[in-house]
């Protein structure tokens, strides 16, 4: 469904500003070295060849003694799926001198996910994450204004949130807020590179369809879905903000949009 | 799992609600529409901590019935805990879980697609089909997360549905959902849209018989 608007036959040429970027300015040599990227999911495997060493971690779990009822445990921890070990090796792919925080979210059980997966998103704006990988998300309205409130605060204070968009497109929560950069998977074969869609809440595509990716007990798998899309561009990010760090969110938005595939520089400012 | 089982059968697996009766032409639809070998449905329990597999169609369907598997590991468990789909294409390279569950039902499938239930609150459940046919484009995802639709409004409209005792079963749907889902049927192409109108038509006969 969101990954529609990426079709060949439908995706648009979208004319740009007439500015002075190009992938070579924004990410050319870049390796993501001093960038710090959160996954917030189910676990990594640092011990994935395609992972390597992790900086850091915490499991997230829901406890009713806990503050806010939900327990933080740092340190290291299992991938309980393979999906965050594959989250993280996509971004490790792009950016390999990037610093990846294990957030896990999504546990043993479901109960109040959504109120785990909130403190899994605060714990990685507290902590200062450059950019926050979230190929999951929640339909649940009751978590609409905690989420919202939280990506608001990312995107002032520079920390700049991926979020998977749903396959549906119905209501779900973070991917669909303007502060918050939705990723979907783009149809084709372009393994490389990324599309802008025009027509939001998903704005950019990228690969997603039948990708290798890492997953549980050192093995690779061909994977589909939009999940694996959001870290290709929390990727890009990475390695944007390794050679020009600092920049806020709708900078990000800004050089993505003037290199994305489909983009094509034809507006000037004088005009 | 613990014990290193793949899963536990559950002794009542003899529901024969209209709902699961639904899910279960659901299933067998699922199967057909996108030649798999099968397809099925596993609900959420209560407690939420393990999925529950209601109703199957296609090979391994006699042998997963009544399957409950622990919602922290695996496809189906990341599924319903993230929200998203996955389609995997080479479950023999996947963790031993997934072939651990596979090798109890009798069918090792080589490619699964997944796709949560989605409720009006939240996830309910998931549905997969075991080796569908190549959809090189993914256009199976798409077409699938519209009968999940279909099944989280069979799911929601039962009171019958055992694994939802708190009543959450009888809650309406949400206005902007069934209005999204109209939405969704107007940007489908003519032959998805004859089809999701065939089931909504089917859906409807069977909740009137």
């Amino acid at each position: 469904m969101w990954s529609e608007p990426f079709r060949p036959d439908r995706l648009p040429a979208v004319q740009g500003l007439s500015l002075p970027i190009t992938p070579e300015w924004a990410w050319g040599n870049s390796t993501g070295r001093g960038v710090k990227v959160a996954v917030v999911d189910s676990g990594v495997d640092a011990a994935h060849p395609l992972v390597g060493p992790i900086s850091g971690g915490v499991a997230l779990e829901y406890d009713p003694e806990a503050p806010n009822a939900v327990r933080v445990t740092e340190g290291p921890h299992d991938d309980l799926f393979g999906h965050g070990t594959a989250c993280a090796a996509l971004i490790r792919g792009l950016a390999p001198d990037c610093e990846i925080y294990s957030v896990r979210v999504l546990g043993e059980r479901l109960t109040a996910k959504g109120l785990v997966f909130v403190e899994g998103l605060r714990w990685a704006i507290d902590n200062q994450m450059d950019v926050v990988n979230l190929s999951l998300s929640t339909k649940s309205m009751d978590y609409f204004g905690p989420l919202h409130e939280l990506a608001d605060r990312a995107n002032f204070q520079g920390t700049i949130l991926v979020a998977a968009a749903n396959n549906l497109p119905s209501a779900s929560y973070p991917s669909l807020y303007s502060s918050v950069l939705s990723v979907a998977a783009r149809p084709g074969s372009d393994s490389q590179g990324f599309a802008y869609n025009p027509e939001p809440p998903v704005e950019f595509g990228a690969a997603g369809i039948d990708v290798d990716v890492a997953w549980m007990n050192g093995s690779i798998i061909k994977a589909t879905g939009n999940s694996f899309a959001a870290p290709i561009i929390a990727g890009y990010i990475t390695r944007i903000l390794g050679k020009h760090p600092r920049l806020t969110a709708f900078q990000i938005k800004t050089i993505l949009h003037a290199t994305a595939d489909n983009v094509t520089p034809g507006t000037t400012l004088s005009t | 799992m613990p014990g290193g089982t793949a899963g536990d059968r559950r002794a009542d697996t003899g529901d024969s609600s209209p709902a699961v009766e639904l899910l279960q032409s659901l299933t067998a639809l699922a199967m057909a529409l996108f030649d798999a070998a099968a397809c099925s449905v596993a609900l959420l329990d209560a407690d939420e901590s393990h999925l529950t597999f209601v109703a199957a169609s296609g090979a391994g369907a006699g042998q997963i019935v009544g399957l409950r598997l622990p919602v922290n590991r695996g496809i189906a468990g990341w599924v319903v805990s993230s929200g998203q789909p996955i389609g995997i294409e080479d479950v023999r390279s996947d963790a031993r879980f997934e072939l651990d569950v596979a090798m109890s039902t009798g069918y090792v499938p080589t490619s699964i697609l997944a796709v949560p239930i989605e409720g009006a609150g939240d996830t309910l459940g998931v549905i997969q089909l075991l080796d569908p046919a190549p959809s090189p484009d993914r256009q199976d995802m798409a077409l699938l997360g519209l009968l999940s639709t279909h099944a989280a409004l069979c799911v929601e409209t039962s009171a019958d549905h055992a694994a939802q005792p708190s009543g959450a079963a009888l809650t309406p749907p949400d206005p902007r959902d069934i209005d999204a889902a109209v939405s969704q049927l107007k940007g489908l192409r003519p032959d998805e849209q004859r089809t999701a109108i065939e089931l909504l038509s089917t859906f409807v006969a069977h909740t009137r018989r």
